[in-house]
């Protein structure tokens, strides 16, 4: 008894202790800029330790999965290759390599993810690649299953995403038989999403596959993000695509960063132009 | 009343004496060391808490420096006089006074309180952009000047019989 009443005098006294410096420090950072950032800082490095920690623990315990969704990005790639193969059918392998261009438009840098939001309206990743990696504001981030989000903001060793599960970001999307495109935006639930803006005459049924345009040069094109589960007229003028995303965010865990080699000469023609 | 005093004196001090960028000068770990040892760590944390905030409030530094530093001065007085002193004489003494503990242990016990509270005081102040140097020496140099202001205004003012 006379031990209890001792631990629970110790333990208030440890609450009284954290709450008056806890109302000190909040009187700092709300009181000097430098402070804050600073104390900012150490408080994200503290939580960034315990994030990986947490992701190696579920990581661990999600291996099964994990393997699972390896198995069938493979079964994916080796279709992708026979597909290859047979285009490039009688044609030797340097003539094959000699007719695509010298670099790719775009290349990859593997990253893992650290900590990931998906029950809010504006979600967000962070991952474990940064400006050191060579990460840069601004580039897509995806999977074999999708669209996974862009980059926001970059420190010398980790990334901020703006998840896709975001209701005020859209991405180019289009619709693989006939080519027509326009703007995909999350819907606020679970995997689903819309594509807007599509002309009224598109021949579109449940069942077709979109996916990414290629035009918003963040994203390369033709990566399937997902099958279209309906089609609703919006105000006779238009249609808007129901989309069941491939992408299952709540198993990511590997993702790639999307370096679009010619993004940068991309820009910089916009800029002169605008 | 003693307590009153000291934090007016402190609030000149902060208003009306520039000691340059290196020394800062605070009577605030004496005014913790001079609260009664009969108010248990409740009473002196949040004594502590509030005289701090008086004078961030009053002075024109950031709001929240002293109450952050004095609160943790406040937790580790106990401890720090288990330490330096002895448990049983500073558990019986209502306030340790240089008289009572002998000037060696007293000067011990209020460097120590000294130091955590310009340590924490000067981290929160400086770290992340300043450099270490600048750092240590405005530790160093400020120990130097409230330690000689602690023991000063200790004989005169807390230690009657001295």
């Amino acid at each position: 008894m006379r031990r209890n009443s001792r631990l629970i005098k110790t333990f208030l006294y440890i609450a009284l202790f954290l709450f008056l410096e806890g109302i000190s420090i909040i009187l700092i950072t709300n009181n000097s800029i430098i402070q804050k950032y600073r104390i900012m800082g150490v408080a994200r490095s503290v939580q960034s330790f315990f994030w990986r920690q947490g992701e190696s623990i579920r990581y661990f315990l999600n291996y099964k999965n994990e393997n699972k969704l390896l198995e069938a990005e493979n079964t994916l790639l080796k279709e992708r290759i026979l597909t290859l193969e047979r285009y490039f059918d009688g044609i030797s392998a340097e003539e094959a390599i000699a007719s695509v261009s010298g670099i790719g438009d775009y290349t990859f840098i593997r990253a893992t993810i650290i900590k990931n939001s998906i029950n809010k309206q504006h979600n967000y990743i962070i991952l474990n690649v940064g400006s050191n990696s060579g990460v840069e504001e601004g580039m897509g981030v995806i999977t074999s299953w999708g669209i996974v989000g862009i980059v926001e903001a970059v420190s010398p060793r980790i990334s901020y995403v703006s998840s896709f599960l975001n209701t005020s970001q859209s991405v180019s999307a289009k619709i693989v038989t006939n080519g027509v495109f326009g703007p995909m935006v999350w819907t606020g639930v679970g995997n689903k999403a819309v594509v807007r803006e599509i002309p009224i005459h598109t021949e579109v049924y449940p069942g077709d596959t979109i996916s990414t345009s290629g035009y918003s040069a963040i994203f390369p094109p033709d990566i399937p993000v997902g099958v279209v589960t309906s089609v609703d007229e919006v105000n006779g003028v238009a249609l808007e695509i129901g989309v069941e995303m491939f992408q299952n965010f709540r198993a990511l865990r590997l993702v790639d960063v999307v370096i679009n080699n010619y993004g940068k000469e991309i820009k910089m023609i916009e800029n002169d132009t605008e | 009343m003693l307590i009153a005093v000291m934090t007016i004196i402190q609030i000149i001090i902060c208003d009306y004496i520039y000691t340059g960028p290196y020394i800062h000068l605070t009577l605030l770990p004496l005014i913790i060391l001079s609260i009664p040892g009969e108010y248990g760590y409740p009473k002196l944390a949040l004594i502590s808490f509030t005289v701090g905030l008086v004078i961030d409030l009053v002075s024109d530094g950031i709001l929240g420096l002293n109450s952050a530093a004095a609160v943790i001065t406040a937790t580790l007085v106990r401890p720090i006089s288990y330490f330096t002193i002895n448990r049983e004489r500073s558990d019986k003494l209502e306030r340790l006074t240089i008289n009572d503990v002998g000037f060696f242990r007293y000067f011990r016990y209020s460097s120590y309180l000294t130091l955590v509270f310009l340590i924490t005081y000067v981290l929160f102040d400086c770290a992340g952009f300043r450099p270490a140097s600048f750092i240590l020496m405005r530790i160093a140099l400020s120990y130097v000047a409230n330690i000689i202001l602690i023991l000063f205004v200790s004989v005169t003012l807390l230690n009657k019989h001295y």
